[in-house]
């Protein structure tokens, strides 16, 4: 008996520890999961209601890992990460997998949906209006004999009235069986006495409002095709916006089942020839044949080009001397911040951590301004104050004559605006060292550098070899992490340059002389020579893989975590 | 036991919360959804309202877009059914990048006959892409020679009588303005593109060959001493002192001009003061284009599936291209008509008339690789005429290769 | 001391000499550095502000400060006349939004790294790793991913999609876990565990210590923290200007902005003004708190 509740004693400790369970505590749980779980099954009503079974099924899913979470014995830090983790989850891994699958893909501007999504829109354009054919004004609405939808059609070039349905050829309605509207036919006619007027109801035919339509009805409308010629399928009138119908040619055709298009008409600019079979190709667009030698369609869709991206980072020749140069600035832009920002704020913090020095709070608080201050609002002073032609900094610090040829182009020309950048970053940034230097300094036990100067060291010795090495080693992971922060600062280099000046000899990569790896590949994604998506998500996983491995290893090394385990 | 009392006191309230459901009410009004940026609202907003108040069958929601990044968000929101039915006030050269995204929808069975007559010379046919029409004119822009009537009292016929010093232009150092400085290069014959029987641009670069290096050895040797320095901020007030007498600009100006600016605080009157010229003609006798810029009205496809507003959006785009609504344009917010008849009837503002009788324009291109071809284009140029190219002819013919490898690059 | 200064009759005016010669040497020379730096450091923010009271402004062409001082450009920003810009509205919702962010974040991540800094569980050092690394992935290429995503969520819930700033808020507090927890773990492992035994023993549940004991004692931290993601909210304006849209939802930030984007009429004169109240309350803020900054930067790194 003894010896059994012994083993059950050890075993609860090893276990895990066990806290006390308390009412208030418990009230609190119920009330908080009630809420989430009232929230979570609201929003499965609505995903429910609108047909969306998947996510309901996930929302449903996540709701019941969160409450067996909860509601749990045990499992605390689950219970202390998850909400956190939630929305990590949704809103960072979600990007971060979005962006590794991008990079596998075409996707960008041309390549910007699904397939669906391009046959509609090759659809859409697959006609012409028929050179000089006629057009007319309609009114949309039923046949009274079998109440199917026909078009009421006012010609635009006699007058002459009909009635028009699908796959059938237009009925002229004679005069006194219809009667005209008294509104103009154009809406828009500026002369309305002496405007053509349209037809607005005839006999037989019933008029239906446009908003009492369906969508489905009125899809109907618009694939009616009132036939021309009963030999030629590929030509009839009709209307897209039920207003004006007018002669279409149709100059693709296309085959549900097998989701090819076949030209019916040669293409004028002596691209392809009437009979052309287009086939979806790998490559994302409709060629003939599905070759991509061939001529092809205009819309494109996304599709999955393995490491193509990766291939064009690595062999375009385009890209490999601006890109090159992108590399050896980012370095540069990013040691030079840190190693900056970083003496000046030791600098000052050493300045400073001096008992007896009178105003310090003083000091401290205008120097910590810029930091306090919203750094995109500081980067536009600094575009006004590095102005070349009338800026405060050339006019008024360097003496430089206002409009002078001469001025420094801080922001327009390369080696001015690098040293401009990284000026602005040292004043953005030193702030942030300062505070942490002097943080780190207060926790250099003071019995330390006083053995040293018993022991005969010189101010400067101490600092060398006892101080600094124990503030490299505390702040080392800030230091890394301010590495990694300005090797994408994008920010101050975009809103300070845009990456220009943009005068680096010639290439079709828009690249400037300030542009850092983050920039140059925004530009990619957002601007210049056609969005690509795909390659700007390569790039990206590139520079992650890049500068985390540059951080894991400087971690690693300075084993600050050590201590975790 | 425990847990399954907190269970089920948990679904319990759960239940009670959710009853507070929605009923998504089905309405037989059809809403318009219009983009567009600030400007562009702020100007067409009284037109848009009257017309949502005529037509019962319809709303017009408009909704507020940032002009730079309209596009990426178009792009995003149509392939997933979210696109807006109508783009307001988009420039006219996005029309190639914004088909070939899929994001637009042809509108020509929409458009009555012979209806680009209702416009400007090329105003209708701006909105075309590879044969279909996207969309209809709303305003026009093109520069011109402005010219301080009291420096230089004759108009000049011929830019060889433009002496060093006296022509203001805008242009940035780094990527220039091929816009402003398009007017002197066609002076040598070197359009952009190529264009087809039609008249309507290919995306085969046409500024290459002899032509063009003619130009690059010209602008070279006029350089910055016959342009002015780049990114000049004192253009306006040289211009009203007298200090230039040209100003190579648009009507987007005129309002500084005449009221005066940026520490010039006396204006200029249009005859008296100053006065809109055509261009003149190059060294050799070639007259010069301007190019056209045109906003207006994009017919946005609603992606997969929906496509029941295009009669309501039809509808409202033809209001907002007819002569009623773009006088009144004009009017209230000194939008230069692209309807052709509300243009005539604002010609009695001497700026319209200036503006329009200076126009030989042609439309910018609207090929997708417009946003690279400026880039890409006036880098070359502004190193040119800043005499940083020692071969001027062979850096424009690199130039015209690389834009061309940028085109094939989109095909 | 006033033996020796008798005898020499000199004493005095030397020692003050030399008193100020050594007062250089230790003190002296710290007053002129700090100074110039302190000029460094204010003089944007002073330019900025000289602007602002200089009617007609334009930031590029400003050569004198203080030239001329009025308020026109404030009362012109506050009274709105043209309808443009509702820059207290904007001002409220970047308060409304930046709070709940701060608050927020802090606390996501304030529970996270109780755990890492308490519990031991498998992963935990990885979890604190990925977290870190996680940062360094070059957010900005995210916005098609976050903007897709707003989008779909709009789809289903339009209060929490695009254009909704609570939707906003969720994106920022995506960012907690990352932005926060290495700094705070580090100042929960200061924090005595002892405090928490001895709570344990006196039937304290770990929900209880946590709420009523530990985050008392990190309070001053967890204010800086909320601080600096406040300033991370006021100071972001890529991630706003791609969700949100309507005038009257934008946050200062991007409502600034919209203030200088037209190329042809660059509105320097509210810009300004509004840019010196829109950063009054947080440098005040910031300012007030300078004291806990210091340590709520370094905690995490020094301690840790």
């Amino acid at each position: 008996m003894a010896a059994k509740k012994q083993v059950e004693k050890t075993k609860e400790k090893k276990v895990k520890p066990v806290y006390p369970v308390s009412l208030s505590g418990i009230i609190w749980k119920i009330a908080t999961l009630g809420l989430v779980d009232a929230v979570v099954l609201f929003m499965i009503m609505v995903m429910v209601a609108q047909e969306r079974i998947t996510e309901s099924v996930v929302a449903a899913i996540v709701a019941g890992i969160i409450n067996w979470i909860y509601l749990r014995r045990g499992g605390l830090p689950a219970k202390y990460l998850a909400p956190g983790v939630l929305f990590l989850i949704v809103f960072q891994v979600y990007v971060l997998v979005f962006s590794g699958y991008t990079a596998f893909t075409n996707y960008g501007s041309a390549h910007n949906g699904d397939q669906n999504l391009a046959i509609q829109t090759i659809k859409n354009a697959a006609y012409r209006v028929v050179d000089g054919g006629e057009d007319f004004v309609v009114v949309p609405g039923t046949d009274n004999k079998d109440g199917k939808p026909a078009l009421l059609l006012t010609s635009n070039v006699d007058n002459k009235v009909y009635i028009g349905k699908d796959g059938q050829q237009k009925i002229e309605v004679p005069e006194g069986k219809f009667t005209l509207s008294a509104n103009c036919a154009d809406p828009y006619a500026e002369d309305t006495t002496t405007c053509a007027h349209a037809a607005k109801t005839a006999v037989g035919f019933t008029p239906v409002k446009i908003s009492d339509l369906t969508p489905y009805q009125i899809r109907k409308y618009y694939s009616l095709r009132v036939v021309i010629d009963p030999k030629d399928d590929t030509l009839g009138i009709k209307t897209a916006d039920l207003a004006i119908a007018s002669e279409i040619q149709a100059t693709l055709s296309f085959d549900e089942k097998t989701k090819f298009f076949t030209a019916l008409e040669d293409d004028e600019n002596g691209k392809f020839v009437k009979g052309d079979v287009f086939k979806p190709a790998e490559n994302g667009y409709y060629h003939v044949d599905g070759k991509i030698k061939n001529a092809h369609l205009d819309a494109g869709w996304r599709v999955e080009v393995g490491l193509k991206n990766f291939v064009t980072i690595f062999t375009d020749e385009q890209l490999r001397a601006p890109l090159f140069k992108v590399i050896i600035w980012t370095f540069v832009f990013a040691f030079a911040t840190v190693g900056s920002t970083f003496l000046v704020g030791m600098a000052i913090a050493f300045l400073f951590n001096h008992e007896k020095l009178k105003g310090k709070r003083f000091y401290r608080s205008i120097m910590i301004l810029p930091y306090a201050f919203p750094a995109f609002l500081s980067a536009y002073v600094w575009v006004g104050l590095l102005n070349k032609e009338h800026g405060f900094v050339n006019t008024v610090l360097l003496g430089q004559p206002a409009d002078g040829d001469n001025n420094i182009g801080w922001l327009t020309e390369e080696g001015p605006a690098r040293w401009a950048v990284l000026l602005v970053n040292l004043w953005l940034g030193f702030p942030y060292m300062f505070l942490i230097v002097t943080g780190a300094l207060q926790s250099i036990p003071g019995e330390l550098t006083e053995a040293a100067r018993i022991d005969g060291a010189s101010p400067w010795q101490s600092f060398r070899l006892i101080k600094l090495p124990l503030l490299l080693v505390s702040i080392a992971p800030l230091l890394i992490s301010s590495f990694a922060f300005n090797f994408n600062n994008f920010t101050i280099i975009y809103l300070l340059t845009k990456g220009g000046p943009n005068d680096s000899g010639v290439t079709d990569y828009d690249v400037g002389g300030t542009d850092i790896l983050i920039t140059f590949v925004y530009k990619i994604a957002f601007s210049g020579t056609g969005q690509n998506y795909g390659l700007a998500s390569a790039f990206s996983i590139l520079i992650f893989l890049v500068i985390g491995t540059l951080s894991l290893i400087s971690f690693r090394r300075t084993r600050t975590l050590e201590d975790i385990n | 036991m425990k847990l399954g009392k907190i269970a089920a006191v948990a679904v319990a309230s759960a239940l009670a919360v959710s009853t507070f459901s929605v009923a998504s009410p089905a309405s037989a009004v059809q809403n318009i959804v219009v983009w567009a940026d600030k400007g562009t609202i702020d100007t067409i907003k009284t037109k848009v309202q009257a017309w949502d108040t005529a037509n019962a069958d319809y709303t017009v929601t408009l909704v507020q877009k940032d002009f730079s990044t309209v596009r990426d968000a178009l792009k995003v929101a149509v392939p997933k059914g979210q696109g807006p039915d109508i783009l307001a006030g988009a420039a006219h050269d996005w029309v190639g990048n914004l088909v070939k995204a899929n994001v637009l929808l042809p509108i020509d069975a929409q458009l009555p006959a012979n209806f680009k007559d209702d416009f400007v010379g090329g105003a209708l046919q701006a909105m075309k892409y590879n044969g279909h029409y996207y969309g209809v004119p709303g305003w026009t822009e093109n520069i011109a020679f402005l010219r301080n009537v009291k420096k230089a009292p004759t108009r000049v016929t011929s830019i060889n009588q433009v002496k060093n010093g006296e022509i203001g232009i805008n242009y940035s150092a780094t990527t220039s303005d091929p816009y402003h400085f398009y007017p002197f290069q066609t002076m040598f014959d070197a359009p952009v593109f190529t264009t087809d029987s039609g008249g309507d641009w290919t995306e085969t670069v046409g500024m290459g060959g002899t032509k063009g290096a003619n130009f690059a050895k010209w602008l070279k040797s006029k350089g910055t001493a016959f342009f002015g320095k780049p990114a000049d901020a004192k253009i306006l007030c040289n211009f009203l002192n007298g200090k230039i007498k040209y100003w190579v600009t648009g009507a987007w100006n005129i309002n500084a001009i005449e009221s005066g600016a940026g520490g010039c605080k006396t204006g200029l009157k249009i005859g008296t003061g100053y006065s809109i010229d055509p261009f003149p003609k190059g060294p050799t006798g070639i007259t010069p284009k301007q190019f056209l810029g045109i906003r207006g009205y994009l017919m946005v496809a609603s992606g997969p599936g929906n496509t029941t507003n295009v009669a309501g959006a039809t509808l409202l785009m033809r209001y907002m291209s007819s002569e009623a609504v773009q006088y009144s344009l004009y009017d209230n917010f000194n939008k230069t008509p692209a309807n052709k008849a509300a243009l005539n009837r604002a010609k009695d503002n001497p700026v319209i008339k200036g503006f329009a009788d200076a126009a030989n324009t042609v439309p910018m291109p609207n090929s997708p690789a417009m946003d690279a071809a400026w880039v890409i284009w006036g880098k070359a140029q502004t190193r040119i005429i800043q005499g940083k190219e020692a071969k001027p002819d062979v850096a424009w013919t690199n130039m015209t290769k690389a834009l061309q490898t940028a085109i094939n690059k989109l095909n | 001391m006033a033996d020796i200064a008798a005898k020499i009759p000199n004493f005095k005016t030397n020692v003050r000499r030399r008193s100020f010669l050594k007062w250089l040497f230790t003190t002296g020379w710290r007053h002129v550095l700090g100074l110039a730096i302190c000029v460094y450091a204010i003089f944007p923010i002073l330019y900025i502000l000289s602007t602002s009271l200089y009617p007609n402004n334009d930031i590029n062409n400003t050569t004198t400060l203080f030239a001329d001082v009025s308020w026109d450009n404030y009362d012109a920003l506050l009274a709105n006349e043209d309808g443009n810009r509702p820059f207290l509205t904007w001002y409220a919702n970047t308060v409304i939004i930046g709070l709940l962010t701060s608050v927020g974040s802090v606390f996501l991540s304030a529970l996270a790294a109780y755990s890492f800094s308490r519990l031991r569980f498998r992963g935990r050092r990885g979890g604190l790793m990925s977290l870190i690394l996680m940062q360094m992935f070059p957010s900005i290429l995210g916005l098609v991913a976050i903007f897709s995503l707003m989008s779909d969520i709009g789809q289903v819930f339009p209060q929490l999609g695009l254009n909704s700033q609570l939707g906003l808020v969720m994106v920022y507090m995506g960012g907690a876990l990352g932005g926060g927890t290495y700094l705070m773990y580090g100042f929960f492992n200061t924090v005595p565990k002892e405090i928490d035994e001895a709570a344990k023993i006196d039937g304290a549940s770990h929900a209880r210590i946590f709420f009523t004991i530990t985050l008392r004692l990190v309070a001053p931290v967890l204010a800086v923290q909320m601080l600096l993601s406040y300033i991370g909210v006021t100071s972001d304006y890529v991630l706003a200007s791609i969700l949100l849209s309507d005038p009257e939802k934008l946050t200062l930030a991007t409502g600034l902005q919209t203030l200088i984007n037209d190329p042809y009429s660059k509105d320097w004169s509210m810009f300004t003004a509004g840019a010196i109240l829109s950063a009054l309350p947080t440098v005040i803020i910031f300012l007030i708190l300078q004291r806990y900054i210091t340590s709520g930067l370094t905690a995490g790194a020094t301690k840790g």
